[in-house]
């Protein structure tokens, strides 16, 4: 056994003098390892109040990084390590460490950004590229979401720092639009008054600020308006469904019309009406084949009103 | 049954009724419609409101002649066992209340006067000698407002509109809604437009007077000289003339004043 270890050169190594260095540098890497857990969570505890639970995330993971490192340096060194060594070593390493991690330190860097420039926390609803979803976690590498079907979704930093995100949860209150249609027909001033009493007596409906009636464009088939009313930002989906059933229920008991898109077809000026005729189905039972449907288009069940008592005929629409 | 409330009068909706065993009464109080069912173990509440009309009414079917409609909304409320008692309680409104007075009104330079607004008033539904409650309704739905300088800092309120009159006879008669007297000075150089008053509900207490009214504490409200502050306050009571004021339901919030004078600034929104 003893020649063993001579052969292996650690009889030399396992000396007693060097047991107790090697216990010495465990006992400063062991006692450092709680000593900065302890620091970092006291220093957490002591933020709690005042920072959000990301910035107390990130102090302690800063507080515990840098303890720890100085402890591990300082068990390097009663290993016997020369420091100065090391850290151009590790110079090295970071440039190709570096370069092998670009995504991830983009990430990192995005994250910091992230962490100071605060455009949502955790709890807000956000809505990123095209993914809504409420925030779970703001990490240093990615942003965690949950959707509101139930996915987990994990978007880079990266890519939050790059795009557009919207905070849906930021303000307390939320504007519901809904363009409405109505019929050329209708008495605009009426169908105002009409849109107002309908905010009006909607609960969720914000008295103030002011529901808002802004005429949009004559339509193809309508005038539409757009119509605003304000409400507290968790109400946003029940006053949005409320809203619209009020004013199809309250246009139906006012009769203003909501139309549906018209197309008038035209042979040209000088022509009459298009007649139109229908086709009838008829349907007789096949003894050998089941039911089967059988077409009659010569023979017309229903003429047009407009031609009716003329053969149906067709115009060249050229002429 | 109304002899356990102060200055109880024929207006007087607040009351304590006896319900019997497996029996529905039915109770209309302004458009607040309700079927209150007792069994051994459990009360089943059904409320709907109905048409809003302005002049209080208020009736009580025991039992009900209808049963309630299958649609209403329906909450049941078990007890280990139930007690005949349920008490019908006023309360004030669990937000703060922005009125605005039917037409705007703009107080002089100098003036000092007295409003009178009136706000919505809730009811409490509770069971038992304990008064377990069981439900906290508005007897009128009111709709939602924002008082705030912006739409990114502000609280929500209920808005409530009033006819602000300046005497006291000009009021209605008891009713779904409780009265506030809001004492007005205006020392700026400017006239003081009074377009939405904050009453701050939950901070209040409900006091019932000889001849059946709900009242709140008078609120004093200064706008300072240089009209860019506004200096408000919560009186001790109701007005003076208010014969027989008496507490009938204390504040919702109780220790938040100091919080609520905080916000002096905004505590007026005129133009």
């Amino acid at each position: 056994m003893g020649d063993f270890w001579h052969h292996l050169g650690l009889a030399e190594l396992m000396t007693a003098e060097r047991i107790l260095v090697f216990a010495r540098a465990a006992i400063i890497l062991g006692s450092g390892w709680i000593l900065a857990r302890l620091v970092s969570r006291a220093t957490e505890r002591a933020f709690s109040r005042k920072m959000s639970p990301q910035e107390t995330m990130l102090l302690r993971r800063l507080i515990f990084y840098t303890l720890f490192g100085l402890v591990l340096a300082a068990a390097l060194h009663q290993l016997g390590f020369k420091l100065g060594v090391l850290l151009g070593a590790a110079g090295v390493l970071t440039v190709a460490i570096g370069f092998a991690s670009q995504t991830s330190a983009s990430n990192l860097i995005s994250g910091l950004f992230l962490v100071a420039e605060r455009p949502f926390v955790v709890g807000d609803v956000v809505k990123i590229e095209d993914v809504t979803g409420e925030v779970l976690s703001v990490d240093l590498l990615s942003v965690k979401l949950r959707t509101f079907d139930n996915l987990y979704i994990r978007v880079p930093n990266e890519s939050v720092i790059k795009n557009r995100v919207t905070n849906l949860t930021f303000f307390p209150l939320r504007r519901v639009d809904l363009i409405v249609s109505v019929a050329y027909r209708e008495n605009l001033a009426h169908v105002q008054d009409v849109l107002m009493k309908i905010a009006d007596e909607n609960p969720l409906a914000m008295e103030d600020p002011a529901p808002l009636i802004i005429f949009q464009q004559f339509g193809a088939s309508s005038i539409d308006l757009q119509f605003s009313v304000w409400g507290r930002r968790q109400n946003y989906l029940a006053l949005k469904n409320s809203i619209a059933e009020d004013v199809k229920r309250t246009f139906d008991a006012e009769d203003i019309e909501i139309p549906f898109p018209h197309v008038s077809v035209y042979a040209g000026s000088r022509t009459s009406p298009f007649p139109v005729q229908t086709e009838v189905r008829e349907r007789r039972l096949d003894t050998s084949h089941g039911e089967t449907e059988r077409r009659s288009p010569r023979e017309p069940a229903k003429v047009d009103p407009l031609s009716a008592g003329e053969p149906p005929h067709h115009e060249d629409p050229a002429h | 049954m109304n002899d356990s409330y102060p200055n109880a009068t024929p207006e007087s909706w607040w009351r304590t009724l006896s319900v019997a065993e497996n029996r529905t009464i039915f109770f209309q109080i302004g458009p607040l419609q309700g079927w209150v069912t007792r069994s051994r173990l459990e009360w089943t509440l059904a409320h709907r409101y109905g048409i809003d009309e302005e002049e209080a009414v208020f009736t009580f079917d025991d039992p009900a002649t209808d049963e309630p409609p299958e649609h209403v909304e329906r909450e049941r409320f078990p007890f280990r066992e139930t007690d005949p008692a349920i008490h019908f309680r006023p309360q004030l409104a669990d937000l703060p209340v922005v009125v605005r007075p039917d037409d705007e009104l703009f107080l002089p330079s100098g003036e000092e006067v007295r409003l009178f607004v009136t706000t919505p008033l809730w009811l409490v539904l509770s069971a038992g000698p304990l008064k377990r409650k069981m439900i906290d309704l508005p007897i009128r739905r009111p709709s939602e407002t924002w008082f705030g300088p912006s739409t990114r800092e502000g609280e929500v309120c209920y808005a409530a509109r009033s006819r602000a009159k300046l005497l006291v006879t000009e009021l209605r008669p008891a009713g779904v809604r409780a009265i506030t007297a809001v004492h007005v000075r205006n020392r700026a150089p400017s006239p003081f437009a009074l377009n939405r008053i904050k009453v701050p509900a939950p901070h209040l207490t409900l006091h019932v007077s000889d001849d059946g009214r709900l009242w709140t504490e008078t609120l004093s409200i200064e706008r300072t000289e240089d009209a860019k502050t506004v200096a408000f306050e919560i009186g001790t009571g109701p007005p003076p003339e208010v014969f027989q004021a008496r507490p009938i339901e204390p504040p919702r919030s109780v220790g938040e004043r100091s919080h609520l004078l905080q916000s002096i600034g905004s505590f007026l929104r005129g133009r």
